[in-house]
């Protein structure tokens, strides 16, 4: 999961990276500023990049502007997300803005340090146009931060060595931030140096891995359920499923029993000129009552006329998914139509309990290829 | 021949009274797999369809001369298992379980390489070599012997593309659940070699998936050591793009790594066949065949 720069500055003062003073404000809420040092800046809170140029930060000289912005601001929609939180932060006046990010390196199998003295928004500019401004190092997972990646990492980007021991303590808590949050990503951007020369942590972004948010991290999990906005997702959720929507619009609909299968239907149909408005995983193992709902969650949305189940058993049952898909068949509205194939596990048990379907929407098929054909057939596609 | 397991192999379970871990233990002892031992703590001198439980994984090995471990664990307890064997000794270790944590599988990715360990998955169906022994859930009637090997991080379009071989007269030699996870315990790359040296293959089929550079190792491995004719899939081209890495996964994938234009042409560049979708991968290997 994406934290939103709120929930992010807060994992990084758990580990005492400094972070500008500032308050979360509610739409709603009377916000007490009492404690805000002005100049400030008020940022909306979106789960999304180019907030900035949409109008979404923006300075305030005193308590009385800051209170007139924040009720502006959560008025607003970014990208498609209404604003639920402002953050009004004291503005950092900086002589430098730094980039500093601990990634997980999939292919070289570590944490990696990008860094870079050149940081800001303009970052990716930076990175395509001066890729020798942007430093990495690998950090051995067993060994974790030592100084002697701060010395390289400053000596290669030409700074003074005046805030080593500053930005040594910020580069250890980070990873801190990275290892013990189980991150997939921990970027600050900007890490301001600020008149005074002390380094501060003034925008971050953090995603966490949401495997082990579910194991180790209950009260990320919490918060994950407290924002996410589409009921489907939450519904789907609550099924253990994984639905994710793909386009705003769209007639089809795509379920699955694994991630693999799922992508390689949507190729499949996408090759015709048939493109998903959404997707669902069912994972492994699932229930018949549960597919059930699954497919009352796809089915549900306005305009969906056909789902495409595309279902290969090894650990899920066929007879669990065709028990499934015949109560969900029964509560379809009149034109909603199901192509289903079925393969694996408990087959022949699957497709006698499909006999008894009584309503003339569901289509058997035995291929990839023939359910697109179904498809392009019934939507008058290519 | 085949590689990883075969009708030599003597396995563990783990987590064996559970429901799952019942259920596919009697699903490999039908399909003729040596399960020697199970391991369940507090358990230890129950049975499971004839197979003696023990509480710690060591105490299994040593009882039967275990060289092999699958895990039906759940994810949660998947980091402990998977170290109790490795710490045991076994050479072979297989992963199951969606959703291990990533930084996990991390520790787990070096631990075993430390210790000369092959780890296999997680989010993986296991191994099979058909007619010999499996370890694993994969549905294993849809699999025949022959000669054409599979390294898959998707279950699903591999069973889709076995059956569609076994139909039409296509065995295979050995399939891995290379699994579906950012880091997984063995990676294509590690796998070709032994594929490349396995007298039985004569034909490697690659399914792949958008995301990471396995795709892009593998076929610089290809490159320098494969000659066997390899076909690959890449699942994924009309997914919605990852859009949570923030400017850090921009700078690091600046050079289109991930993406299956990127890894189809790496893999062409390597000589590899290109399938658009797992019917393409079968019409492939006819042709190859003939």
């Amino acid at each position: 999961m994406l934290l939103m720069e709120y929930l992010a500055r807060d994992l990084l003062a758990e580990k005492n990276i400094p972070i500008p003073r500032g308050r979360v404000v509610s739409p709603g809420e009377t916000p007490d500023l009492s404690d805000v040092r002005f100049p400030a800046v008020v940022k909306a809170q979106v789960p999304t990049g180019g907030r900035g140029k949409a109008g979404g930060i923006l300075p305030v000289m005193n308590a009385k502007e800051a209170k007139a912005v924040i009720q502006n601001i959560l008025g607003m929609t970014i990208k498609g997300f209404p604003v639920e939180r402002a953050l009004v932060v004291e503005k950092i006046n900086g002589k430098r803005e730094l980039y500093l990010a601990i990634l997980l390196d999939r292919g070289r199998k570590c944490p990696t340090v990008i860094f870079s003295a050149s940081g800001g928004v303009e970052i990716e500019e930076i990175a395509r146009t001066k890729p020798d401004s942007v430093i990495r190092a690998e950090i051995e997972p067993t060994v974790g931060v030592r100084e002697y990646h701060t010395r390289y990492l400053l000596d290669r980007a030409g700074l003074e060595e005046t805030c080593f021991f500053q930005f040594h303590e910020i580069l250890e808590n980070l990873y801190r931030v990275f290892w013990d949050r189980d991150c997939l990503l921990a970027e600050i951007n900007p890490l301001m140096i600020d008149e005074e020369g002390n380094l501060i942590a003034v925008d971050a972004k953090i995603n966490v891995d949401d495997s082990a948010m579910t194991i180790h991290h209950s009260d990320l999990l919490e918060l994950r359920d407290s924002l996410e906005r589409d009921e489907r997702v939450l519904e789907a959720r609550k099924n253990k499923f994984l639905f994710i929507p793909v386009a705003a619009e769209g007639r089809i609909t795509i379920m699955s029993n694994g991630s693999g299968m799922l992508m390689a239907s949507m190729d499949a149909l996408q090759q015709r000129g048939l493109p998903a408005r959404s997707v669902l995983d069912l994972g492994g193992g699932a229930t018949a009552d549960r597919i059930a709902k699954g497919i009352g969650i796809l089915m549900e949305q306005p305009g969906v006329e056909g789902l495409f189940a595309n279902i290969f058993g090894g650990i899920t049952r066929c007879d669990e998914i065709a028990a499934g898909v015949k109560t969900a068949a029964e509560s379809l509205r009149d034109g909603q139509f199901i192509v289903l194939r079925l393969e694996g596990t408990n087959k022949p048990q699957g497709r006698e309990i499909l006999q008894s379907v009584s309503r003339n929407n569901v289509v058997l098929v035995e291929k990839l290829s023939e359910a697109a054909g179904v498809f392009a057939e019934r939507m008058g596609a290519v | 021949m085949s590689i990883l397991v075969d009708e030599n192999t003597r396995l563990i379970v783990q987590g064996i009274t559970g429901r799952e871990g019942q259920f596919h233990t009697e699903q490999m002892l039908a399909y003729g797999t040596n399960v020697v031992a199970g391991v369940t703590p507090g358990r230890g001198g129950q049975s499971v369809h004839g197979v003696p439980v023990y509480n710690t994984v060591r105490e299994a090995a040593e009882q039967h001369h275990a060289d092999a471990t699958v895990l039906f664990v759940p994810a949660k307890y998947t980091f402990d298992g998977a170290t109790e064997a490795i710490d045991a000794g076994l050479p072979l270790v297989i992963t199951i379980a969606e959703h291990v944590p990533v930084l996990e599988m991390l520790q787990l990715y070096h631990l075993a390489r430390s210790r000369g360990v092959r780890l296999i998955g997680p989010n993986s169906f296991g191994v099979i070599s058909p007619g010999k022994s499996k370890a694993g859930f994969m549905a294993h009637h849809i699999f025949s012997p022959g000669n054409v090997a599979f390294l898959s991080r998707s279950a699903t379009n591999c069973y889709e593309t076995v059956l569609m071989c076994s139909q039409v007269g296509i065995g295979q030699s050995t399939a891995v659940g290379v699994g579906g996870d950012m880091i997984p315990g063995s990676t294509f790359a590690d796998l070709l070699p032994l594929l490349q040296d396995d007298p039985q293959t004569e034909v490697i089929v690659l399914i792949g998936e958008i995301g990471g550079d396995e795709e892009e190792r593998a076929a610089d491995c290809i490159a320098r050591y494969v000659t066997k004719p390899v076909v690959a899939m890449i699942a994924g081209r009309n997914a919605p793009p990852e859009r949570t890495m923030g400017h850090a996964g921009a700078i690091v994938a600046a050079d289109g790594t991930g993406s299956a234009a990127n890894k189809e042409a790496a893999l062409q560049a390597a000589g590899v066949h290109i399938a658009e979708t797992t019917e393409h991968i079968v019409e492939i290997l006819k042709k190859i065949k003939r």
